[in-house]
């Protein structure tokens, strides 16, 4: 009979624990950071704010005798919403959020064009752990290379 | 006029439960084991008994791991014991079933407040540290500490549309790191 009871509290909890992460599910909401380095190969030093990413300090990073931090955006990414951050070279970054993986991960996807149209990148899919970075580089801009970080989650 | 003939059947030794323990253990020499390989084959009894042993040690080999730490083996041996003595089985399939009925009750009696402890300290937790509304609701989320975290960045997909690029990755202490490199001649007007 005991067993029976505590049986039965079992699943209740299991039942509300489950309640509660489906309405946690519906509203999640993650935080982003969007860095925006300009990389060049004339002068040197980096920007005191991008001294601890290591990445950015090898190749073919690491061809840029000088990166400066041109922009630091924070963002927060919604499920079913898209956010914008303009580049300095007039395209804008969309970041959408698709999905929280099993594995913790964050599935995002990132295109980077200008207003209207679809010739730079048009797409692409990121799978991300929480906190670690991917980069976009490749764009020209006054005198030397863009190079996006994206950060989702802490 | 139909003659009838007297039926003649041929009573062959039954396989003791030892011998059957240590062919189901493999401790058998191949001899020995081919031969009873074939007496079990007509013997549906041993048959049978084969199977429950079978079942007994996937029933063990199944809750070994989540029991480990939270068996308590005399209680176990102690029940199974009583339960053996009260019951005063016979056969080797009647104490087999004493044996399983007092680990399935064990079993049930053990994990059963175990598992409901754990449940309800996991939904006190998701309520009591529920984030406030300013807070990233992330976390809200939560993500199952079951799951081995996996660090870095995958591309998973890219379209390139008129430009040409390449994908690949570097480490970051240790991280994957991707990258998508598009390639760009000339400043964009």
């Amino acid at each position: 009979m005991t067993a029976r009871v505590l049986g039965y509290l079992t699943a209740l909890c299991f039942l509300s624990l489950l309640a509660v992460r489906g309405v946690a599910a519906q509203t999640l909401v993650v935080p982003g950071e969007i860095l925006i380095v300009l990389g060049s190969s004339e002068g040197e030093g980096i920007d005191p704010q991008l001294e601890k990413i290591e990445a950015l300090r090898k190749p073919p990073f690491d061809t840029f005798t000088k990166k400066s931090l041109l922009k630091r955006a924070e963002v927060k990414l919604e499920i079913g919403k898209e956010t914008e951050v303009e580049l300095p070279n007039g395209r804008k970054l969309r970041i959408s959020l698709l999905e929280k993986l099993k594995d913790g991960r964050f599935r995002v996807s990132v295109s980077i064009n200008r207003s209207g149209q679809r010739d730079y990148l048009p797409v692409m899919t990121v799978a991300a752990a929480p906190g670690d970075p991917f980069f976009v580089a490749g764009q020209k801009h006054g005198g030397g290379t863009l190079v996006i970080g994206v950060r989702v989650g802490k | 006029m139909v003659s009838s003939r007297p039926k003649t059947t041929t009573m062959a030794t039954p396989i003791d439960d030892d011998t059957l323990q240590r062919y189901y253990d493999g401790d058998l020499t191949p001899l020995e084991e081919h031969g009873l390989a074939l007496r079990i084959e007509s013997d549906a009894d041993a048959q049978l008994r084969l199977s429950q042993l079978a079942k007994l040690s996937e029933l063990f080999q199944e809750t070994a791991t989540e029991l480990a730490e939270s068996v308590d083996s005399s209680a176990l041996f102690a029940g199974i014991e009583a339960r053996l003595a009260r019951a005063e089985p016979r056969g080797f399939g009647e104490r087999m079933r004493v044996i399983t009925s007092e680990w399935v009750e064990h079993r049930r009696t053990t994990l059963v407040p175990l598992v409901a402890a754990g449940a309800m300290a996991a939904a006190a937790l998701l309520v009591v540290f529920r984030p406030s509304p300013e807070a990233p609701r992330e976390q809200a989320q939560g993500d199952g500490a079951m799951v081995a975290a996996v660090h870095g960045t995958q591309i998973e997909n890219v379209d390139f549309g008129s430009s040409t690029g390449t994908v690949f990755e570097i480490e970051d202490r240790g991280v994957a790191v991707a990258v998508v490199w598009i390639t760009e001649d000339e400043e964009s007007p």
